[in-house]
């Protein structure tokens, strides 16, 4: 919902016009140096001022009353002080600080052109500058095949960057030229700091807190996304306990003959007495003329299906909520199960594989299991030609592995999955999924205090003997049925992998076609011709993915007017 | 003979045996390297092998995979000689029509010949044996290049580096495999099957040694703890449990006999009747297996029940992405 833009430049009507669909201008900053503009809800955006400094917090952020004093007394604490997913752009003197919150709940991207800075929470509104480069930057292409999102710091346009969760630039605005984002929120730090006998209360005492400072956003009667996995099941059952008459759940299925968890999601919603359970059927015939709307509101390719089932449901459940809860986050801060992957990859003595240098970020791509493989068979000698690929693709994930702090592998991991995965795909994805449709997301497991908590428990109480999620096991055990505290992960199955061999065949077959990719000279149109035939030398593989992914990127690059 | 390096073709007699347009130096010779009577090895096709057992460059393999590929391309190409065959015989039946003389008749007759043999040869016929294939593999290897990919057993006895992370063995996993060779305890792990099945994959025997201790330890922690047991139809598996080198009680063997394999459509087109009998594991291509052994952890059933209802012997996989 909320969104922010600001320049040092000319455009900011420009700007801000583009995300009208996120709500109407809210608070305006204007002086010679600097141009900014809030837009969303009343009740998302908020400045404050005084004799020499101004702040203007875009997002439903809570701030203490003396926020400017302690941001002038020590910038970062003063930054560890804004709670809940938003920017904040804090103005001293000549010197503009922008920040992004701890938990990467809202997006930022920026750009430093002509000399002049400019920054929006989505990439549209910098692309409506009167001057703007609109050239695809090519390892970012890579970037997208191997994990499904970018990374950061680099965006699929070149020139423009998005800030990393928990940073700020700091700008001298009368000569803005390119600085590195400067990290102030680490919950690493508090590493190991709660011992395993007492994570299960501070678990559920802290994840109580979360659920509760949301629950004032969420209207007269809370909704929740409820797929019957782990995680939103056990928001239900924290929302259940007070609220179990007026909580309202929905969960998705994708008709008959596709996998589904509607059991699962039945049972809590029995098990823990919720009166009003909806079932939202989603298929191609009707979000398929939607596509476009749907790629527009990404703003950037995000090749992750689950954003499809995310904009539907917001489309029915924004014409009732101001805001829906979920159970994003439980699997990279809690230890989903991929983790084992990971670990497991250092079991054994594999002369081949470890003599890689770099061998541990090879393995975490390739057990995204996107197309990381694909890569070189599926772009153009000539494109590939453009980019160095292993730094392109490795080197946002070989700091993290270098890290002091966390000590323990498992923190590595947890720290890159919410840096990375949470920052850049899954929570903007969620929120541009709903603002599209006037709704809020409400992520409890990805508050500030959960993150901290995250880090400061035993790694032990995250993964133990085989099992992922351990603490949170414990935390809901006899509140959750046993069925689904015990399951394995199956995550929500998006059939893509039928989809594109039947109801999206033509669609499919009509955005990859030959021709626009023999003109457009990025992908192999031999190899794309193999995947939509789901007859490669490789045998069965994940084709469908591939294919969504592939879909998602041309849309967009049609949809954007982007330049090779 | 068609290069491999630039799929030129050039006549071997005329031409000689390097590549006219890339100067390729072919290795085989089709006139004298033949993997049957009738089935000459070119390099072109040697690599079509390799390519088919590596999956095309994405799972390492075993020298079993390797000749169960060769069986495959080799037969493929026998079919090109029963389309000649029925071309000339349709020829000739036209030649009949059309009333024209004694030599095409003389023609036909030996369009038919051709014809029989290659229906023979189809179904009974020659493929290439194991020897004969192993000593052109042998010969590759020692004058052009090692084989990427194909998987020299043991391939697991080094242990890994001691990592600077301490916490890299505390999580555990949902399962042992404990094998009966080391080479399917390679196969396994170099395809990354216990990344993706959170298992540790052994042999009963303890390979490799370093993970033995790591094994017992995590079945003291957990002592129901899932453990299964894989083997060739032909080894049998009390034998192996008396033996095992972890002191388990209760195991679950996964199940794969002669039968199932005998089964599998993709392994009754490429051997005869009495190899069926006692083909090892690792014939099964590593896709099906791995696909039927993900799906049998995940659901608690028999590999033989998944692999022999043809579940996975098809253009399937169980992920829906």
């Amino acid at each position: 919902m909320s969104a922010v833009v600001a320049t040092t430049g000319p455009g900011l009507s420009e700007m801000a016009a583009t995300l009208r669909h996120r709500g109407i201008a809210l608070d305006r900053w204007e002086s010679r140096t600097l141009h900014a503009q809030t837009i969303g809800r009343p009740s998302e955006s908020q400045t404050f001022s005084d004799s020499d400094s101004q702040l203007l917090l875009s997002g439903p952020v809570r701030a203490p009353t003396d926020i400017l004093e302690r941001l002038k007394n020590d910038l970062k604490k003063g930054l560890n002080c804004l709670h809940g997913p938003g920017i904040a752009l804090f103005k001293k003197d000549h010197k503009l600080i922008v920040s992004r919150d701890g938990a990467g709940g809202r997006a930022l991207n920026y750009t430093f052109q002509n000399g002049d800075f400019s920054c929006a929470s989505e990439t549209k509104a910098l692309l409506a500058r009167p001057g703007q480069s609109r050239n695809l930057r090519p390892g970012s292409l890579a970037q997208y095949l191997a994990y499904s999102f970018i990374p950061g710091p680099g965006t699929m346009i070149e020139g423009i960057s998005s800030l990393p969760a928990g940073t700020y630039l700091e700008i001298d605005l009368k000569n803005p030229v390119t600085i590195t984002p400067v990290r102030w929120f680490s919950p690493e730090e508090s590493e190991g700091s709660i011992s395993s006998e007492h994570s299960t209360l501070e678990f559920e005492t802290t994840f109580r807190r979360a659920i509760e400072k949301l629950l004032v956003q969420a209207g007269p009667a809370p909704a929740l996304f409820l797929s019957g996995g782990l995680d939103s099941s056990s928001v239900a059952a924290e929302l259940a306990r007070d609220h179990a008459n007026s909580l309202q759940t929905y969960s998705l299925h994708f008709g008959k003959g596709y996998p589904h968890e509607l059991e699962h999601a039945r049972n809590v919603v029995n098990f823990c007495g919720i009166k009003n359970h909806h079932e939202v059927l989603i298929r191609p015939k009707d979000f398929v003329p939607r596509l476009g709307e749907m790629i527009r509101a990404l703003d950037e390719p995000i090749g992750d299906p689950v954003a499809l089932p995310n904009f539907e449901l917001a489309a029915l459940v924004g014409k009732k909520h101001p805001a829906v809860f979920n159970g994003e986050g439980g699997d990279p801060l809690f230890g989903g199960p991929k983790n084992f992957n990971l670990l497991l990859h250092h079991w054994y003595g594999l002369p081949r594989h470890l003599e890689e240098p770099r061998h541990r970020e090879k393995q975490y791509l390739s057990s995204y299991r996107r197309a990381y493989e694909e890569i070189s068979r599926l772009l153009t000698p000539e494109f590939r030609d453009l980019f160095n690929a292993e730094e392109e693709l490795e080197n946002p994930l070989t700091p993290y592995f270098k890290l002091r702090t966390p000590g323990s592998f498992l923190n590595k991991l947890m720290l890159i999955n919410q840096r990375l995965k949470g920052a850049h795909l899954i929570q903007p994805k969620v929120e541009r999924m709903l603002a599209a449709h006037n709704l809020r997301p409400l992520s409890p497991l990805f508050d500030e205090e959960i993150i901290r908590l995250s880090f400061a428990i035993p790694p032990s109480c995250k993964l133990a003997n085989g099992q992922e999620k351990v603490v949170m096991k414990q935390a809901f055990a006899g509140r959750l049925p046993d069925s689904v505290l015990h399951r394995p992960k199956s995550g929500m199955r998006v059939p893509v992998h039928y989809w594109m061999q039947k109801e999206m065949r033509g669609q499919i077959r009509d955005i990859l076609s030959p021709r626009q990719l023999k003109r457009e000279g990025i992908f192999d149109h031999k190899r794309v011709k193999q995947l939509l035939a789901y007859r490669t030398d490789e045998g069965p593989g994940r084709y469908g993915l591939r294919l969504w992914m592939l879909m998602t990127f041309q849309l967009w690059k049609k949809q954007f007017n982007i330049g090779v | 003979m068609k290069c491999p390096k630039c799929q030129h073709k050039q006549k071997r007699g005329r031409d000689g045996m390097v590549c006219k347009s890339c100067s390729y130096k072919f290795f085989f010779d089709p006139q004298k390297d033949k993997l049957t009577p009738s089935v000459s090895l070119h390099d072109n096709r040697f690599k079509a092998i390799i390519n088919h057992a590596s999956a095309n460059d994405t799972y390492y393999f075993t020298p079993n995979q390797l000749f169960s590929s060769a069986r495959h391309i080799s037969r493929e190409s026998k079919i090109g000689c029963i389309i000649i065959s029925v071309v000339i015989l349709a020829a000739g039946a036209v030649g009949i029509a059309a009333g024209i003389t004694v030599l095409l008749l003389f023609a036909i007759l030996i369009g038919f010949v051709v014809f029989v043999a290659g229906i023979i040869s189809f179904f009974r016929g020659s493929r290439p044996k194991r020897k004969t294939w192993d000593r052109f593999v042998k010969y590759w290897e020692d004058e052009v290049q090692p084989i990427p990919r194909l998987i020299q057993s043991p391939a697991l006895s080094d242990p890994p580096p001691d990592w600077k992370e301490d916490d890299i063995y505390d999580y555990g996993v949902s399962g042992i495999i404990l094998c009966d060779r080391k080479e399917t305890v390679d196969w396994l792990v170099l395809n990354q099957l216990h990344t993706q099945t959170n298992t540790l994959i052994l042999t009963t025997k303890g390979y490799p040694d370093y993970l033995q201790k790591i094994a017992k330890d995590l079945l003291e922690n957990q002592p129901d703890l899932n453990v299964y047991l894989l083997h060739d139809p032909e080894t049998a598996a009390e034998s192996l449990i008396n033996h095992c080198f972890l002191p388990i009680s209760n195991v679950t063997d996964l199940g794969v006999d002669q039968a199932t394999l005998s089964g599998l459509t993709v392994l009754r087109k490429r051997f005869e009747k009495k190899e069926l009998k006692s083909l090892p594991l690792d014939t099964i291509p590593y896709r099906t297996l791995s696909a039927a052994l993900t799906y049998c952890l995940a659901n608690g059933v028999l590999l033989g029940s998944v692999l022999g209802a043809n579940a996975m012997d098809s253009d399937t996989d169980t992920s829906f992405g």
